[in-house]
């Protein structure tokens, strides 16, 4: 592969659209951590993140010879998957009205809390629990960032509808949230900001 | 710690403890087997979800309508969801057979009465869509997830 990971997009799409399984499978690899990060930004459940990743990759099936910037398939990616997921929360009656992600930030949490016990280390663990306590803006736009492979700021911007200037700033602000919170877990043991036990 | 390094911390966490499921990757690479090469894509010109929320009756019971567009061809559907089940009224214009409502679990057939009039009912939520052929050539809608 040359140069930007992207460059190769063009060609994928083209084969794929053609029948191609392994260029497919490569625009798969590429990009359905991305998806996944998306999904569970949006706080879905592992049943409603698979769904809002394969409707993704449904459209995209049916778009394969629409993409018009190749270049741009991750941010086209994300802007749809970020649509796939505000239709599931609607569907589950977890939002009020159309088009409005802010609302977010007033609904309770439907996922389950992650299996720390993955986490040996305490510092990772401490970081993982701050997560769980950030702001719901903070919260999803850092599942994105933590994506593999990173993503593009363009690419963050279009899977939350905002402003791609405003990714820097608002990461940098929502990390050092994150420290804060993490440091102050620490000292305590690892209670202040536990999530809420469940089975 | 940098911002940069805490993000790379923090990505190499969610590979240990969040990563998408294989499951969710293979259903991907499955994907591409609905791509239809000889059938041409009706728009969706028209979807009530993104205007009119209070179609929502209840959480239990949603009413979508949604219309779609090829060319001489247009189908309008009412899309009811009630429990967790699906039910489709449709109306279609310049279908020249049945609707095939296309499932992620198979397909179904639909007979279209003289007005142009079909029902679906009994279907699982999840992506489903509508195929009719149009002549020469098959239509099919987007995905649409009720």
């Amino acid at each position: 592969m040359l140069g930007s990971p992207d460059n190769d997009n063009a060609d994928l799409l083209v084969r794929a659209a053609d029948g191609d399984q392994v260029a497919w499978n490569a625009l798969v690899d590429r990009y359905n951590n991305l998806l996944w990060s998306i999904a569970r930004g949006f706080r879905l459940d592992v049943a409603d993140a698979a769904d809002a990743v394969q409707n993704t990759w449904l459209r995209l099936v049916e778009n394969l010879d629409r993409i018009a910037d190749p270049e741009r398939l991750a941010s086209w990616l994300g802007t749809t998957a970020r649509r796939e997921c505000l239709q599931l929360l609607r569907r589950a009656g977890r939002q009020p009205t159309a088009g409005t992600p802010e609302l977010l930030t007033e609904l309770p949490d439907p996922a389950p809390p992650l299996d720390t016990d993955l986490l040996r280390d305490e510092r990772d663990a401490a970081l993982w629990r701050a997560l769980e306590s950030l702001s719901e803006r903070c919260r999803q736009l850092l599942r994105i960032l933590m994506a593999s492979p990173p993503p593009r700021y363009t690419e963050v911007a279009a899977a939350l509808g905002m402003a791609v200037g405003t990714v820097g700033p608002a990461r940098q602000r929502c990390l050092e949230s994150l420290r804060q919170l993490a440091e102050a877990d620490e000292l305590l043991g690892g209670r202040a900001s536990a999530a809420p036990e469940r089975p | 710690m940098t911002d940069d390094e805490l993000v790379d911390r923090l990505r190499a966490i969610a590979v240990r403890v969040d990563p998408p499921p294989d499951f969710v990757a293979e259903l991907a690479r499955a994907a591409l087997s609905t791509r239809r090469i000889d059938e041409v894509l009706a728009e969706l010109v028209h979807d009530s979800t993104t205007e009119l929320p209070a179609l929502a009756r209840s959480d239990d019971e949603q009413l979508r309508l949604l219309s779609f567009e090829h060319g001489a061809v247009s189908i309008e559907l009412q899309v009811h969801t009630v429990d967790g089940t699906v039910s489709i009224r449709g109306l279609v214009d310049g279908a020249t057979g049945d609707v095939t409502v296309e499932t992620s679990r198979g397909s179904r057939e639909a007979p279209v009465d003289e007005e142009g009039w079909f029902t679906v009912d009994g279907l699982a939520t999840g992506v489903l869509r509508l195929r009719v052929p149009a002549g020469d050539t098959t239509v099919t809608t987007s995905w649409i997830t009720p």
